[in-house]
């Protein structure tokens, strides 16, 4: 068990650092952050100054060398644009993006989950039918079009609603349906996947003649081993969480982490966006590690297979 | 002259290890003598893990072995995947339990028996033909059912779809790996039969590798039990079925269900071992009544007696000296 | 003809089922069955894949799922099963009437602690306690013959080899104290010398608790060890019922007869299975008459024209077949039968 923390723990410390330079070299290369933030008619000296105060003058090894030391001190430097401190700007937006991917979350998985079960204990019958039929709808329906949607009948025509922005808590509302709107129906589909093969396993059978009524059986034996493929797909549903955000915060103007990227990209704001990347780089990775973990400890044959 | 020949075959499987840990020996076969001479029926029986199905695959060159050599009609087993390998696979086939596992289920079951055929560019196209119409005669179904996709059949008739095609290529030795043990006893004494029909007739070199003894009991000319990786005893199965020498030839023989046994149902202590921990000496001694110090330390090979079979067992070898 | 007046341990059953049919949306399944068990009896159900053998005691206790539509009665103790409310009969599973099946390691569930498992039933029907279960577990694995009980009762299915995982199915079937032990191919999935290991327990169990076993199986040979009676069924009806020794020596139907040549025998010599031609009908394509006609060797014009009463054979009491051979031409009554025995 040491030895297999011991791995993925390499292996996340080494996917942060492909993504670290994947994302340096990128940024860098592909156009100059000075043009874009002083724009193209800018005077040759001021660009030659903003690009010494930045340092975009050294050889792209010594960029990156002076880079990573910073990163390993925690410092992710000013903005280029503003020169506002980036952890600060950054986690500022985490908590803003959290306020609405965290109850999106918990309602998706909760009625993703429910709603799977249920289908999947009335396969074939004209319940199941409706529910998948709407999980279709909700997972093929791309969120900015439904959040449009929204916006159209709730604020533009009856009004109920804000359309946009964090003023109170009714503008979160919307978003948070949207986004819970697209998880539900992805978990809702797996759900049931996962639970009507579960069904069919003779330890069910076994249940029922135990003596437990029908939903013991479904609760005690049905749902902890269907549950293992879901755990997964709800830890990459957690590990996208603040990189997810992009569309929906655009289409409800939630001033978030995802129209942070959206800005800094656009303006090159290549500070910010590096530390945003890292940033949800290592949640992806934090948050698969832990499914692992979670994975062995829902299913006692994941040990064996890896030790 | 045997077709098929093992001369001290053994297999080593690496189990397990990892950065920090070697990796665990599993003795898959240690020293596995066997051979099947044209026309005759060889079983194999033993119980899960006893290296009867890798023995097959080895048979067959499927596998290499590391120790020891293969002989087939005479000469050594070529390389895996070299081309004088690849022309001996028209002269041997394999027959496994799961037919509907071994063809492929969208395509018509005329098809897949002419694939041999057209593998090995035998004939043309209109004597192939008539050919899968001969080979699906021969395993008792019409030609037009040749027609039909897997699916469409029953598990005996697709089993003997399997046996068809391994017939095309006019196979000197076929090894069956629980051939019928997925069909019902009626079923399977039908597609038995017509097994052992088209083995006679054909004067096939067959491997029959099953844990039903009875079965094994019933169709082979000569039967080898194993255990752990190792032929306890060989000999034909009047001998062996009849008056079992080694102890867990003894064991097995009295496990078979016999309604009208006379004897009380035998108390087998333990669950077979784990070929990765093989214990010392001879392998059976941990559940071995009769087991001394001797038969913990060595181990006490296959030995040949009078009466043409051979038992690896110290006691039986006191008792009767060949 | 009330075959049950006929059988053995009629007068008290524990078990008996009358007509009973099971009928899925693709044909029927099980097609009048009468049968009856009484206490402490060991029966044997022999017959193949589709013969309806275990659809019928699964259909009679209940866990077949709405498909399956079942008509006639199944009596326990001389409650109706049938019309009994889902709970009670789901209480009377695990309790009563236990169930083993055929491979042990799928139906344990692989997430859960075998003595976990097997303590549900142990507060589900005998309300122990929590360190009253995990005792009364470990003495059960010590029933059953798993050794080292103590340490074995906190190891995953996985962790168990396929042996000691039905013995632990059968731990789990005696915790609930049943009256009535039915166990589906319970050896099928083990190796001969585990299957006569297991063999010798059920039947040492069965004994000394005097419990009542219906052994399931498609081995004549297995079924014949243990039991006293054996059924035969095909195509979803019985067609022979005759005390174990009886049936294998002489048989009266057709089929029986068929499936003991077809059954390979030590010391017959080489090549000697005489295979039963043709296969088994289709549930929806079933023949008018005996379902055994088209595969029958001996079967004559009127056997195609209507089932055949399922009769005692002539002057055996104890013995029924349903064959218009086997039957006497001038049926018995059951005062007839029972004066000839």
């Amino acid at each position: 068990m040491t030895r297999f923390l011991i791995r993925r723990l390499l292996r996340a410390v080494l996917t942060i650092l492909i993504v670290v330079v994947a994302a340096f070299v990128a940024l860098r290369t592909t156009s100059d952050p000075a043009m874009v933030i002083l724009g193209p008619d800018a005077p040759p000296d001021a660009l030659a100054a903003f690009r010494k105060a930045w340092g975009l003058d050294q050889p792209l090894v010594i960029q990156f060398a002076s880079y990573a030391w910073q990163i390993l001190h925690g410092e992710f430097g000013k903005s280029m644009l503003d020169g506002a401190d980036v952890l600060q700007k950054v986690t500022a937006r985490v908590g803003v993006t959290l306020e609405i991917m965290v109850p999106a979350l918990i309602l998706g998985v909760v009625f993703g989950v429910a709603l799977g079960t249920l289908a999947a204990l009335n396969r074939g019958r004209w319940l199941d039918r409706l529910m998948m039929f709407g999980a279709v709808a909700g997972f093929s329906v791309p969120g900015f079009v439904l959040g449009l949607v929204l916006v159209l009948i709730f604020a533009v025509n009856l009004h109920w609603l804000p359309s946009g922005g964090n003023d109170s808590w009714t503008s979160a509302l919307l978003p948070v349906f949207t986004l819970a709107v697209g998880w539900a129906a992805i978990l809702a589909r797996f759900t049931r996947s996962a639970m009507i093969e579960v069904l069919d396993q003779p330890y069910i059978r076994t249940g029922s003649a135990k003596g437990l009524l029908w939903h013991e059986v479904v609760l005690r034996h049905a749902l902890p081993n269907a549950s293992i493929p879901v755990v997964t797909m709800v830890g990459f549903m957690v590990g996208g969480l603040l990189a997810g955000a992009v569309v929906t915060e655009s289409v409800f103007s939630w001033p978030g982490l995802g129209q942070l990227i959206v800005t800094s990209v656009t303006s090159r704001d290549v500070s910010v966006v590096q530390c945003v990347l890292v940033l949800v780089a290592t949640t992806m990775v934090v948050s698969n590690m832990l499914v692992d973990l979670l994975y062995t400890w829902l299913d006692p044959r994941m040990k064996e297979a890896q030790a | 002259m045997p077709l098929l020949e093992l001369r001290s075959v053994s297999r080593t499987y690496a189990r397990g290890g990892g950065l920090f840990q070697a990796p665990t020996p599993v003795h898959a076969l240690s020293d596995v003598s066997l051979s099947v001479a044209r026309g005759k029926i060889l079983g194999i029986v033993g119980e899960s893990g006893c290296g009867k199905s890798t023995t097959g695959r080895i048979a067959l060159g499927l596998e290499a072995p590391d120790g020891g050599e293969v002989l087939f009609d005479g000469a050594p087993m070529p390389p895996e995947g070299s081309a004088a390998w690849r022309a001996l696979r028209r002269r041997m086939q394999l027959v496994f339990q799961d037919p509907l596992g071994a063809l492929d289920k969208r395509m018509s079951v005329a098809a897949q028996i002419a694939e041999p055929l057209e593998i090995h560019a035998i004939g043309t196209q209109e004597t192939r033909a008539a050919r899968v119409a001969e080979l699906l005669r021969a395993v008792g179904l019409r030609p037009d059912q040749g027609e039909a996709q897997p699916l469409a059949l029953s598990g005996g008739q697709r089993q003997r779809v399997v046996l068809a095609r391994a017939l095309a290529s006019e196979p000197e030795l076929l090894v069956c790996d629980e051939p019928v043990s997925a069909l019902d006893v009626s079923i399977q004494a039908q597609v038995v039969n017509i097994l052992l029909g088209l083995q006679r007739q054909l004067n096939l070199a067959m491997l029959f590798i099953s844990h039903d003894l009875k079965l094994v009991g019933t169709i082979a000319d000569e039967v080898a039990v194993m255990y752990l990786g190792r032929v306890v005893e060989r000999g034909t199965p009047a001998q062996l079925f009849a008056a079992p020498r080694h102890p867990y030839t003894q064991v097995l023989v009295s496990s078979i269900p016999d309604p009208f046994r006379t004897t009380p149902r035998p108390r087998l202590s333990g669950e077979p071992p784990d070929p990765g921990n093989r214990p010392s000496g001879c392998a059976f001694h941990p559940r071995c009544a009769r087991a001394s110090e001797h038969c913990r330390r060595t181990d006490p090979g296959l030995s040949l007696r009078a009466d043409g079979r051979a038992v690896a067992c110290h006691h039986d070898l006191q008792e009767t000296p060949a | 003809m009330a075959p049950s007046m006929t059988e053995a341990g009629a007068a008290h059953p524990l078990l008996r089922f009358d007509d009973f049919h099971v009928r899925f949306p693709r044909g029927p399944a099980v097609r009048g069955i009468d049968l009856s068990l009484s206490k402490g009896e060991a029966l044997g159900i022999v017959g193949e894949s589709g013969s309806g053998k275990s659809v019928t005691w699964l259909a009679a206790l209940g866990l077949l799922g709405p498909a399956a539509q079942i008509t006639g009665s199944v009596r326990f103790d001389d409650q109706d099963l049938r019309t009994m409310p889902a709970g009670r009969l789901a209480r009377l599973r695990g309790g009563r009437i236990a169930l083993i099946s055929q491979d042990p390691m799928s139906a344990l569930n692989p997430v859960q602690r075998v003595g976990r498992q097997i303590a549900e039933v142990l507060r589900l029907h005998r309300g122990l306690s929590k360190t009253e279960a995990r005792r009364e577990t470990i003495r059960l694995f010590d029933q059953v013959g798993i050794p080292d009980a103590r340490n074995r009762v906190d190891l995953f299915p996985h962790e168990l080899s396929g042996g000691q995982n039905q013995r632990v199915m059968i731990a789990m079937a005696l915790a609930g104290q049943p009256d009535l032990l039915v166990a589906d191919e319970p050896t099928t999935a083990l190796d001969v010398t585990i299957q006569a290991q297991i063999l010798t327990l059920l039947d040492d169990l069965r004994r000394d608790l005097g419990m009542a076993l219906v052994l399931i199986s498609h081995d004549l040979a297995v079924v014949g060890e243990l039991c006293d009676r054996i059924s035969v069924f095909y195509a979803g009806r019985i067609v022979e019922s005759a005390p174990m020794g009886r049936l294998l020596r002489a048989p009266a139907h057709p089929y029986t007869a068929g499936l003991i040549a077809a059954a390979p025998r030590l010391g017959r010599g080489r090549g000697t299975l005489t295979p039963i031609p043709g296969q088994v009908p289709d549930p929806w394509n079933m023949p008018k008459g005996c379902a055994f006609a088209p595969r029958c060797l001996h079967v004559r014009a009127d056997c195609t024209h209507a089932q055949p009463d399922f009769a005692p054979v002539a002057g055996h009491r104890s013995h029924l077949s349903a064959c218009v051979l086997s039957t006497p031409a001038q049926t018995l009554t059951p005062e007839q039968t029972d004066a000839l025995t």
